[in-house]
């Protein structure tokens, strides 16, 4: 109960997720950050959350470099046989 | 025009305005972003499934590999709505800064913001859902 009180006077955590994600991009102004960090210390299920958007954050972010390691492969295989075509006709 | 075709060719075109009219309401109103779902009106967390323990600091590596773990990540994005699938995919897969999203696509970053929130926060529960409750 306490802890309910807590959160409607410091900060929901529905706004707290919200700063988290100002924070991700680094766009949290230090006033709002102080108050994250408030809630992060009293709050376990932010904190859970937290911890999982970390986790996604990084997996999202190394799904990205996945992706380009394919396509830089196969456009080099492009160029590989467009090289090989090349040599062919002459 | 056949004096037969004129009371069907009229309302024809009133349908087509009425849902022209429709789409366009649809899509120049601000996205409402209702985080009911997870949320009670105090703004505290609905459900505990938050705190379900992923488990991955050992096996963060690998998750990517496991073609069954990217399979269930891309339907997770897909699921997604279409205007909050987009700003995600711009902001990781383009890695497109917060300010050049927003300015691009239109909308405030206040909004920016809260879609995020919101398509992030249903990206974790379908993964909890879909993959990690299953582990």
């Amino acid at each position: 109960m306490l802890r309910k009180l807590i959160h409607i006077l410091f900060l929901p955590c529905s706004k707290a997720t919200l700063l988290m994600e100002k924070r991700n991009a680094q766009l949290i102004s230090r006033k709002e950050d102080r108050q994250l960090s408030m809630h992060l210390k009293i709050c376990k299920w932010c904190r859970a959350y937290e911890e999982k958007l970390k986790i996604l954050d990084d997996i999202l972010k190394r799904k990205r470099s996945h992706k380009e390691n394919i396509e830089i492969n196969d456009s080099d295989i492009q160029s590989f046989k467009n090289k090989v075509l090349n040599k062919l006709d002459i | 025009m056949k004096e037969k075709s004129q009371p069907l060719t009229w309302l024809n075109a009133i349908l087509n305005r009425k849902a022209a009219d429709f789409y366009r309401k649809k899509y120049k109103s601000e996205p409402q972003i209702s985080l009911d779902h997870f949320f009670d009106e105090t703004g505290s967390w609905k459900n505990d499934g938050v705190l379900n323990d992923w488990n991955v600091s050992e096996k963060e590596t690998d998750l990517l590999d496991n073609d069954d773990f990217n399979k269930i990540l891309e339907d997770c994005i897909e699921d997604l709505p279409a205007r909050w699938k987009i700003p995600l995919k711009m902001y990781y897969l383009q890695e497109k800064k917060a300010p050049e999203v927003s300015q691009e696509l239109q909308i405030s970053a206040t909004n920016l913001w809260k879609v995020l929130q919101r398509s992030r926060m249903q990206l974790r529960e379908c993964l909890d859902n879909n993959w990690f409750a299953k582990l």
